[in-house]
């Protein structure tokens, strides 16, 4: 641009090259190619004024400011990118219920691995596990049983329980299973309500876990 | 870590690894620019507010797309242009609008169409002289295009190099220049009545 030259009377500046003389403080900083041409072009010479003189009333427009509190709101949206150690603490923080769930189940079929083995029994084969394990959850169900029914007994509820039916009569029976067929209808309806009132707040959980 | 004196580079690197001041700081630096260019596009201070929030969020948010080799300014520009001009075009805002400080009706027109007394010496004459033309500026440059507006407001008002304004409109070089250029031109024409 600084080269440029006027090749004959019809050739005027570019655009930019007005602009340039335009922005020139002081006018002697632009180049003395294009300041040439204008003292002998008053086509280019007017544009130069005019084009400084919309360059000048946009200078004056006032600046314009947001609001005192919009870098606060902004900040209230911004979710930057978190380094990886915090990301991995967030990342157990909010599964620690799954974590511990695996840890447990990992930790029982590490110990009944090793009991399997310890106890000299063949190689284990899925069919062999499954048989193993149902033995043992039926050992366990059953023992539960028979300590519930101990409790029972030793406690006098079963007695309780005994003595009441031995007085109870139709009337009674009827206005008791009405009665508890109303408890559960409310508790039904309440239940339903609820669910009800609380579906946006639920819609909102959903979208913000995914 | 003085953050004040920190490059935009620095603290984008520092907003990268979850620095939150970091990001607040350069917020500071450009919700002037931002705001005043949006503003500028859709003439309504709430919207502009709502446009410019908006433009910062995704940039922050989206900080894992930027590329340091450019300009974080232009980047950010890109993005509050390229959102509110989707507006425009979403709204069909109407970009005609009115007549500057003398018919201003809003508030907001009257604070953008105001020019700050600068010194008490400053005539009662020169000063509402001074507001004409402010006024007719701000009725002007309303008149002009989306494009021309923005390209106008980054070129004189945001003092943006024609190669910033192409990154930021994101259209050639030799477009930018057409549009400044036609703008210019449109706003000589329309403040030709203040000569006379």
């Amino acid at each position: 641009m600084n080269d440029w030259k006027p090749q004959g009377p019809e050739m005027h500046l570019e655009p930019e090259q007005i602009e340039r003389l335009a922005l020139a403080s002081p006018p002697e900083t632009a180049p003395e190619a294009l300041r040439a041409h204008v003292r002998e072009c008053p086509r280019c010479a007017h544009e130069v004024t005019e084009t400084r003189r919309v360059i000048e009333a946009l200078a004056e427009l006032p600046r314009m400011a947001p609001s005192p509190g919009f870098a606060d709101a902004v900040m209230e949206r911004v979710s930057l990118p978190r380094p990886w150690h915090v990301r991995a603490w967030e990342f157990v923080a909010s599964r620690w219920l799954v974590l511990s769930a695996l840890l447990v189940t990992a930790t029982g079929s590490a110990i009944g691995i090793g009991r399997w083995v310890a106890g000299g029994r063949p190689v284990p084969t899925p069919g062999r596990v499954l048989g193993f394990l149902g033995v043992e959850l039926r050992r366990a169900f059953w023992g539960a049983v028979v300590d519930v029914g101990r409790y029972l007994v030793t406690s006098g509820i079963a007695h309780s329980v005994q003595v009441f039916f031995e007085h109870l009569t139709l009337t009674g029976a009827a206005a008791a299973v009405g009665g508890l067929g109303l408890l559960g209808l409310t508790a039904s309806l309440v239940l339903f309500k609820l669910l009800r009132d609380a579906r946006p707040e639920l819609a909102t959980l959903n979208g913000a876990s995914r | 870590m003085n953050y004040a004196e920190s490059s935009d580079k620095e603290l984008v690197a520092r907003c990268r690894r979850g620095d939150e001041r970091a990001a607040r700081e350069l917020v500071s630096r450009f919700e002037r620019p931002v705001f005043s260019l949006v503003y500028r596009m859709v003439r309504d201070r709430a919207l502009a507010e709502d446009l410019a929030q908006e433009a910062f969020v995704r940039t922050f948010n989206h900080l894992d797309r930027y590329d340091p080799t450019y300009k974080f300014s232009s980047w950010l520009f890109k993005i509050a242009h390229n959102h509110t001009l989707d507006h425009l075009r979403k709204r069909e805002l109407d970009t005609v609008s009115i007549q500057g400080a003398p018919d201003a009706t809003t508030r907001d027109r009257q604070e953008a169409t105001s020019i700050t007394l600068e010194s008490a010496s400053e005539r009662p004459d020169e000063l509402l002289e001074a507001k004409r033309t402010g006024a007719a500026i701000e009725a002007a440059i309303d008149r002009l295009r989306p494009e021309y507006r923005a390209a106008i407001v980054l070129r004189h008002l945001e003092d943006r190099s024609y190669e910033e304004i192409a990154e930021i409109m994101e259209i050639p070089l030799g477009t930018v220049k057409t549009y400044i250029h036609r703008a210019r031109r449109e706003l000589q024409e329309k403040l030709a009545h203040l000569r006379e």
